[in-house]
């Protein structure tokens, strides 16, 4: 073989050169091109906050195919309407026509029987703990109308006997309620998961890929993770302080909360909240807040306020929602805080 | 054809990254706190001084707030139960209610470590 | 004169399909390109001078965003100032001998994306755009990189053909000679 010429050596180094500058390009580029994909601009979500289902509402919709804030103003609209529709203090609801018929049967349309009855089923689940018939005693103990005050025991006994999920009676075939024993509805602990399952039925019909959540006085709708793919960060709120106690990830579902710390009054050192116990028409004791994780925002909140009501059996709570499909924290009485296996999986960040 | 590299080009570069990079490190420092009060997803006032200020809306007179430089209260209701006036002071991610008034007072754009919270 | 049609509106016909491609490359910013398209406009502004570099730059904004559907849109009025005043000061800071196409690219790459903001300003009204603007400039720097190179790699292309006659001694400020192809 020929010895390679000075000349050759000084072309084949010159090409080497080449050659790794333009393999060094070639990396660069395509690692600012693939920069390019990873920082894409964050979607930006549209917030719409108002009041509406007598509390605060916070409406947070991201869509990349309609307008967010058409979306959001139309779940605002549907939210309005259920308000209207299920509060019993306003005369034209439909509650309120129920519970004034006086005994006899009412005719209702698929969406209130369809509300009525699941309320009836997760009574049944939760073997009464909670119970939507309890609108007789929350007018005697007047959180109804946020003039609370205490009762006598006798009068509480007395008003108990007004009450009772038992006493629905369903005519499916034609959608007829009738309620007996001059008992009360509240849906208070269901109707808000009602609406925000509703909410976020609208917000699909809109576009399936829309993301975002809706929250409503406490209880929170998951409509689709964050940018497609993040968990939302929920807090929860420590029972006693205005700042969390916990942090719950949640890609999807619903979670609620029931407090001791929403409607109460004081007096002589003692607490009487709202949430009161069907069993004894008495604020159910133990519990200072329970919070519950479901894939729907109806169990969410009827589940919620059951478990508040059996908070001082923690240990049945804690085995026997996560079977009713609710994974449930509980902050009992003192501070001391139990949460389901099933919750913690929650509070992990993937 | 003029050179690829020039005499200055590099000394240009590094002296525009000198320049840049303080202000993209100092972007995000303290701002102020801006209450604002919203009635149906309208921001109907805000604040950033402290002092005693009427909510009106269409003339009407709803309440009054009242403004720290840090926290914001409810002083005075036109609503019955005056619920929002008994939540006192609240601090930047708080808000107060009034249902009947429909108004909502909070702060703007506050950086949590949350999206929302359940209560 | 033939020869000069021909060259501007191949660089012109090259510039558009830079600037459609780029569109569908993401660009990590809210608005912005990558601007590889202005390439051709740097290095018209070098070799030859402002008139053409205009003349291709504003051709090609306006082919490009007829191509891609964006024509008149606030996108398009970006990339026109934006790479017209790119041209302006690329081709005035090339007569002085300071700077290579690496530092006159990213003088370009500055004013282009300044004068960007100052469309932008009119059509999003809030300062708050402005806060970008460093993050911009940085990412400028490495597209001008880009296009200092791709520009001179063109330039010794074009040199090598019929065309490259075209890069003839400009006008230049009567302080130093320089040679130029």
């Amino acid at each position: 073989m020929q010895k390679m010429r000075a000349s050759d050596r000084k072309n084949i180094s010159l090409l080497r050169k080449e050659v790794i500058i333009y393999m060094f390009i070639g990396i660069a580029g395509f690692l600012i091109i693939l920069l390019g994909f990873i920082l894409k601009p964050p979607q930006t979500y549209y917030k719409l906050k108002d009041v509406a289902l007598g509390t605060y509402v916070n409406i947070v919709i991201g869509s990349n195919k309609i307008n967010p804030e058409r979306i959001a103003k139309a779940i605002l609209d549907e939210l309005k309407r259920l308000t209207v529709k299920f509060d019993p203090r306003n005369p034209k609801s439909i509650i309120h026509k129920i519970n004034e018929a006086n005994g006899d049967w009412v005719s209702v349309d698929e969406e209130t029987f369809t509300l009525i009855k699941a309320s009836i089923r997760f009574a049944q689940i939760t073997d009464g703990a909670f119970d939507p018939t309890l609108g007789k005693l929350i007018e005697l103990w007047g959180f109804d109308v946020m003039k609370p005050h205490l009762p006598t025991d006798d009068e509480i006994k007395e008003t108990l006997k007004h009450s009772g999920y038992k006493n629905v009676l369903f005519d499916d075939k034609n959608m007829r309620v009738k309620l007996l024993n001059g008992i009360k509805l509240d849906l208070g602990g269901i109707a808000k998961g009602y609406a925000l399952e509703k909410a976020r039925q609208i917000a699909k019909s809109f576009d399936p890929d829309v993301t975002g959540f809706v929250e409503a006085g406490g209880d929170i709708r998951i409509i689709g993770p964050k940018f497609g793919r993040e968990p939302w960060v929920v807090a929860i709120k420590d029972p006693r302080k205005e700042e969390p106690t916990d942090f719950i990830y949640l890609l999807d579902g619903a979670v609620a909360t029931s407090g001791d710390y929403e409607r109460f009054f004081e007096m002589n050192g003692r607490r009487y909240h709202h949430i009161l116990d069907p069993k004894t028409g008495y604020p159910a004791r133990g519990t200072w807040s329970a919070t519950v994780i479901a894939e729907d925002a109806v169990t969410a909140d009827a589940l919620a306020t059951a478990a508040f009501v059996l908070g001082k059996d923690w240990r049945f709570v804690v085995l026997e929602f996560p079977k009713l499909r609710g994974h449930v924290m509980l902050v009992l009485e003192g501070g001391t805080i139990k949460k389901s296996d099933t919750f913690k999986l929650f509070e992990r960040e993937e | 054809m003029k050179r690829l590299l020039g005499k200055h080009d590099f000394l240009l570069i590094t002296i525009i990254f000198a320049l840049s990079i303080p202000f993209i490190v100092f972007q995000s420092h303290d701002r102020k706190s801006i209450v604002i009060v919203m009635r149906e997803g309208e921001t109907i006032l805000k604040v950033s001084s402290p002092g005693r200020y009427d909510v009106k809306w269409k003339g009407k007179y709803l309440m009054k707030i009242e403004f720290d430089g840090m926290r914001v209260r409810v002083v005075d209701s036109t609503c019955p139960l005056k619920l929002c006036e008994k939540m006192g002071w609240i601090r930047p991610g708080g808000t107060i209610v009034c249902v009947p008034n429909k108004v909502i007072v909070t702060f703007e754009n506050v950086k949590k470590k949350y999206d929302t919270m359940t209560w | 004169m033939v020869k000069k049609i021909s060259l501007l509106s191949s660089l012109t016909a090259l510039s558009s399909i830079m600037y459609i491609v780029e569109s569908f490359i993401p660009f990590p910013l809210v608005f912005g390109k990558w601007g590889f398209s202005n390439s051709v406009v740097l290095l018209l502004a070098v070799e030859i001078g402002f008139k053409e570099a205009s003349l291709v730059a504003i051709a090609k904004s306006i082919v490009g965003s007829l191509m891609v559907g964006k024509f008149l849109s606030p996108q398009f009025f970006m990339g026109f100032f934006g790479a017209l005043s790119a041209s302006i000061v690329e081709s005035y800071m090339s007569r002085f001998r300071k700077f290579g196409y690496l530092g006159l690219s990213v003088l370009g790459s500055i004013s282009n994306n300044f004068t960007q903001f100052l469309i932008a300003s009119f059509f999003i009204k809030s300062s708050l755009i402005f806060a970008l603007f460093p993050l911009m400039i940085i990412f400028g720097i490495i597209s001008a990189s880009a296009n200092a190179y791709i520009a001179k790699k063109l330039g010794g292309i074009i040199v090598e053909t019929d065309l490259g006659v075209l890069f003839t001694k400009k006008k230049r400020t009567p302080f130093k000679t320089g040679n130029t192809v």
